[in-house]
């Protein structure tokens, strides 16, 4: 018989609690994060476009890493944000520093949410459990984002819209229900 | 049993079960037994749980020990695994961008530079050659950056399934990259002309320590030099293909590798180190005006045919952030005038090096 190691490190478990949802944009401030990525800023106007349809709100935009996670000090104005939309997530090291970045502010106590796409839905959904927070929620809309057209795009932001209302709102419009 | 250990019939087994649950590159490995991870620890005199650093995206620590089972797997000697931790060292230093190298589907590999007396010690290769194949040093120190990257990391290749071994793949990698089997392990040919600065002197560590400068890779471009007679012409040939590379960026490094035959050329026109990346970064500067003109694209900026606005004829862009991000290295074959250049991915990435920590015991020899 042969005697042989592991070779694999296994990530350290954490647990971390969500914040509490916003439950209406009305009145409150929504930051729009933006990596830098192609269309980042475009796909997050056009994601505020539909969703102020609903409500009233404030904008609040900012910027941070397509690579890195955050330092605490590097998120500017985050703390006024009531919550924050992230993008883009449609290539494999922003979606995973995005969802970790997403779940850093959650960790901060700001609800956010991040804009990704289909390849990437398992590599995500595993940096949220190895971050401590399997449940968190974000967008899945259509691959790809950075080359979208601008119709695509506005197609993108129509699905990532419902889906903020889904996970981040009290209740979702009547024609949205319908 | 132990936690960690696992039993198994015979080698040929355990070479199996190590393809059977993805803990391989897709080649055969040396099975890691306690007894060699010992011998391996013992060489370093360092302890298994000692922490060289946290891998904050993924949550995981990165131990002495995980390294030296990896490097035992790679194919190392116990003298190869000073070298090897050093460079996971400079790896996690956070403008190397490891993140971006471990995930992204962008394909990069990693890279590094070993420079002072324990590249003979360790019969390092910087001839012929010198990213490979052959030599055992160069190939298995690089190849337990990968294994480390892989299994302590957690960059699941797809390797073409959906699932791989049931681990999720979180190397997202579009096409992959031939260098993420053993990195580009270059060494510095630091001999052959004196009067060329070594790399990590230039980066101010003393001539006699041993040292590990580490790096995430895009690419390399490789270049026929044979008709440039003069270092003006060699320069303008690699400057002409770099700025069409599809890299030119705001800041980042390259490191250029000048092979003997280039490197004389220009020792005899009285050219240093510093002289050759100085007229690299100058001929390769272009503004971003000049960019949406000749409807090249800044790379990540996406900037063809743009529209040129107030600004763009002052904001440069370029192959590194200055020319001492422009890294020279002596190595390769005596014959052949073919300088390779490796090309940073993005912006904002850069090199780092370690001085590699040897034993107190074994400093003589190195």
């Amino acid at each position: 018989m042969l005697k042989i190691l592991n070779p694999v490190q296994e990530s350290l478990e954490t647990d971390a609690v969500r914040p509490a949802r916003p439950g209406t944009l009305e009145g409150k401030r929504v930051g729009l994060y933006s990596n830098g990525k192609l269309n980042a800023d475009r796909i997050l106007q056009l994601i505020a476009d539909e969703l102020s349809q609903d409500s009233s709100f404030t904008i609040v935009r900012g910027k941070y890493s397509p690579q890195m996670l955050m330092a605490p000090d590097e998120w500017h104005d985050v703390d006024t944000c009531d919550v924050i939309i992230l993008a883009n997530g449609d290539c494999g090291a922003c979606s995973s520093s995005g969802i970790a970045n997403a779940i850093s502010l959650e960790k901060r106590g700001i609800p956010a949410f991040l804009v990704s796409t289909p390849p990437f839905a398992e590599a995500v959904a595993t940096m949220a459990r190895l971050s401590g927070m399997p449940d968190i929620e974000w967008a899945i809309v259509a691959h790809p984002i950075g080359s979208a057209s601008e119709a695509e795009l506005r197609a993108r932001a129509t699905v990532a819209a419902a889906q903020f209302r889904s996970a981040m709102l009290d209740s979702v419009p009547a024609a949205q229900a319908a | 049993m132990e936690p960690g250990v696992i039993e198994v019939a015979d080698v040929t087994a355990a070479i199996e079960l190590f393809h059977a649950k993805g803990w391989t590159d897709g080649l055969p490995v040396i099975p890691p037994t306690a007894e060699r991870l010992a011998e391996f620890l013992d060489y370093c005199q360092r302890d298994a749980d000692e922490e060289i650093g946290f891998y904050e995206m993924r949550q995981r620590p990165v131990t002495v020990g995980k390294i030296a089972i990896n490097a035992i797997m790679a194919g190392c000697l116990p003298e190869h695994l000073p070298v090897v931790i050093a460079l996971v060292d400079a790896l996690l230093e956070k403008d190397v961008n490891l993140h971006v190298a471990n995930s992204s589907t962008g394909s990069l590999a990693v890279g590094f530079v070993i420079n002072g007396p324990i590249r003979h010690a360790l019969g390092m290769n910087c001839d012929g050659n010198v990213l490979g194949p052959g030599n055992r040093a160069n190939a298995s120190i690089g190849r337990a950056l990968r294994l480390v990257q892989l299994n302590v990391m957690g960059s699941v290749g797809g390797a073409g399934a959906t699932l791989a071994h049931g681990r999720p793949i979180l190397d997202r990698s579009t096409i992959g990259h031939p260098a993420k089997y053993v990195a580009y392990h270059i060494v510095e040919d630091e001999e052959a002309f004196p009067d060329l600065v070594p790399l990590h002197v230039a980066r101010g560590f003393a001539r006699e320590a041993s040292v590990a400068t580490a790096f995430s890779v895009g690419n390399h471009v490789m270049f026929s030099n044979h008709f440039e007679k003069t270092p003006d012409d060699w320069i303008d040939t690699v400057a002409h293909y770099l700025v069409g590379a599809g890299r030119l960026h705001h800041t980042g490094f390259g490191v250029l590798m000048v092979p003997p035959e280039s490197a004389t050329m220009f020792v005899a026109a009285g050219w240093s180190k510093l002289d050759i990346s100085k007229a690299l970064f100058e001929r390769t500067r272009r503004s971003k005006a000049w960019v949406k003109r000749n409807g090249w694209k800044i790379g990540g900026r996406y900037e063809r045919g743009g529209t040129v606005v107030d600004g763009d004829e002052e904001d440069m862009l370029g192959i590194a952030s200055s020319p001492e991000d422009i890294h020279v290295v002596i190595c390769g074959g005596p014959a052949g005038n073919f300088p390779t250049f490796i090309q940073t991915y993005a912006d904002s990435f850069d090199v780092a090096s370690r001085e590699i920590r040897l034993p107190t015991d074994k400093l003589t020899k190195a």
